[in-house]
């Protein structure tokens, strides 16, 4: 089980509708990814949110900022709609990606953390960063690792982010682009220098309209194995960890604190029997579409129990 | 004195001393008056008991003896062990004494049947709870009613729920005794596949009775025409004492006559007693332990 949990969702919108031109690129792109052997992807989805700092122009960022209370008007991803097709071929997961530099913006994240399977946060100054692996229940912390890390990377902090259940994302199209590309080296290698080579996982972060920045796994491993990971590690970050990224945000929408859980799909983090389909015009009344336990419904199955009180009668 | 005292006054006009019936008037007005010579007392003379007295004696010797043994016993007992949590007397330890006699008698009773099978291959296609070394095995049948009660317990806790969050977090506090599981996930690969009726749930495992035959073994063969042999254990049935450590179980909850939603149960994170569990507060943890 291949995963790749970061291709760019063309919206950066909260109320704006994908388009077709827009979504035929992203189906060609998830296309590629599916020809390269992965099975599980993630769209992400990054919203422009405008900083709170700068409050000066306050009317125009309020309206920006704004998120519906409607939960099912907020998520873009519309995987029952518009990817259908792949419902048997590829598995498709919706992820939140929220730039903060205030610790006091996280209270939306309770909001997305029901919505979208995966919420992952890109800190930019330490103070977030400290508040995002303290307080908040999220799934992975990634960075923009062109530019420099917002703080040094210190033992204690990540690896109790690890200890937590946060995984630390890298994304290599970074490596792909020309600019920058000592800065991201060495950037990962302070971050795994203070992960002890654990907790991380790596993800394409391609563009939707350019598919040709996939790869496949066994080009992706040399590149680590220049950073000192040894290769069970490489396969680690694909596969299993990723994976652990992925049962983490599914266990959260679809259980209740890890302890009882909706089932009736193949396994955890299956979502074939979810209703994703957020334009669904909303004749249950409920909050949140995705929580609806109808489309969990199935037909009695036939246990010994059925056999033994039938025998009865 | 409005009494007209008739009876009295008939008894006393038998009598050789009062003549004629004004005078018997008079005496019985006299009778219950407080001031009158004669008093209303009765007297009551003791007596030595007769056959009473020695029957009553009998009894007390019997009753002190017993209570002297009573008494003996408990003081042996707290002597030995005040407060002690494996004294016999408590129900929890006579109920594990239970599960463990139960369990010995169902390994004994399968190890001879396993022997009886050799000599007669016949003897395990048929019920063997019908034999007679099988007469101290727990029935599956016998446990069933639970079953509906738990059902119907579960129509009422889930009656008003549309959301995935709310039914879970009400199923996390529910009760699981008489719920119907199946076993999906377990290190142990002898207990992948088990059902059976929950008979009691503690911290650390989880006590099933599983009915006799009637297993994954019967679905698999019913679809493909092959006929797996079933052991002697699972001819037998019985309780089934399963971990929750690295377990996952499912069950299903009715919500109309055809349909039900299948919930799963992870062990792992219910590692608790279910009367603690029904007021704590769960918190999600590092998912490491959870494989898919």
């Amino acid at each position: 089980m291949l995963c790749d949990l970061n291709i760019l969702f063309p919206v950066t919108e909260f109320n704006e509708k994908i388009s077709i031109n827009q979504l035929n690129e992203l189906k060609n792109t998830i296309n590629v990814a599916e020809q390269l052997g992965y099975t599980h992807i993630a769209l992400n989805f990054r919203p422009n949110l405008t900083n709170s700092n700068s409050n000066s122009n306050s009317n125009n960022n309020n309206n920006k900022f704004k998120i519906s209370n409607d939960l099912n008007k907020i998520n873009p991803i519309n995987i029952n709609k518009d990817f259908k097709e792949y419902l048997n071929r590829i598995k498709i997961f919706s992820r939140i990606t929220i730039k903060i530099d205030d610790p006091s913006q996280c209270q939306n994240i309770s909001k997305f953390q029901q919505i979208f399977d995966i919420v992952s946060i890109e800190p930019i100054n330490e103070k977030s960063f400290q508040s995002a692996i303290s307080n908040l229940e999220i799934d992975l912390i990634s960075f923009n690792l062109q530019e420099r890390l917002p703080c040094y990377m210190k033992h204690k902090t990540l690896c109790s982010a690890i200890e937590k259940g946060i995984f630390f994302e890298f994304k290599y199209t970074d490596f792909l682009n020309n600019k920058n590309r000592a800065q991201v080296i060495s950037n990962i290698k302070q971050i795994v220098r203070a992960s002890r080579n654990r907790g991380m996982i790596i993800s394409s972060g391609c563009n939707s309209n350019k598919p040709y920045q996939l790869r496949n796994f066994n080009n992706v491993i040399p590149i680590l194995k220049m950073i000192n990971i040894d290769s069970n590690r490489c396969n680690m970050m694909f596969k299993d960890w990723s994976l652990k990224v992925l049962l983490n945000g599914r266990l959260r929408c679809k259980s209740y604190k890890q302890t009882i859980l909706i089932s009736g799909d193949d396994n955890l983090i299956d979502n074939k029997l979810e209703n994703n389909n957020w334009n669904y015009e909303n004749l249950e009344n409920i909050n949140n579409i995705k929580q609806s336990l109808n489309s969990y419904k199935k037909r009695k199955s036939d246990t010994s129990l059925n056999r033994i009180l039938k025998k009865q009668k | 004195m409005d009494r007209s005292n008739a009876i009295e006054h008939l008894l006393l006009s038998r009598c050789a001393k009062y003549n004629g019936s004004g005078e018997i008037i008079k005496f019985l007005e006299q009778r219950y008056s407080f001031t009158g010579p004669q008093k209303n007392y009765l007297v009551l003379e003791p007596t030595d008991g007769g056959q009473y007295l020695i029957d009553n004696q009998k009894e007390e010797q019997k009753a002190s003896a017993n209570a002297k043994d009573f008494l003996s016993v408990k003081s042996k007992q707290s002597n030995a062990s005040k407060d002690n949590k494996y004294n016999g007397l408590k129900t929890k330890n006579e109920f594990k004494k239970f599960v463990q006699q139960s369990l010995k008698l169902q390994d004994s009773v399968a190890k001879k049947l396993h022997k009886l099978c050799k000599k007669n291959p016949k003897i395990l296609k048929q019920d063997v709870i019908e034999l007679k070394i099988c007469s101290g095995i727990l029935k599956f049948e016998d446990f069933i009613e639970m079953n509906n009660l738990w059902k119907n317990y579960m129509k009422e806790l889930l009656q008003n729920c549309k959301t995935i969050d709310v039914a879970t977090s009400k199923l996390s506090s529910a009760e699981f005794v008489g719920s119907y599981f199946r076993v999906t996930h377990c290190t142990c690969p002898d207990n992948i596949g088990l059902e059976g009726i929950v008979l009691w749930e503690s911290q650390t495992y989880v006590l099933l009775i599983i009915p006799r035959r009637n297993n994954w073994k019967d679905n698999i063969s019913s679809n493909n025409n092959l006929e797996i042999p079933y052991t002697a254990k699972e001819c037998l049935g019985g309780l089934r004492m399963i971990p929750k450590k690295k377990t996952r179980f499912t069950f299903d909850v009715e919500v109309d006559d055809e349909h039900s939603i299948e919930f799963e149960f992870i062990g792992d994170r219910m590692g608790i007693r279910s009367l603690d569990r029904a007021n704590k507060k769960f918190k999600s943890h590092n998912v490491k332990d959870i494989d898919l």
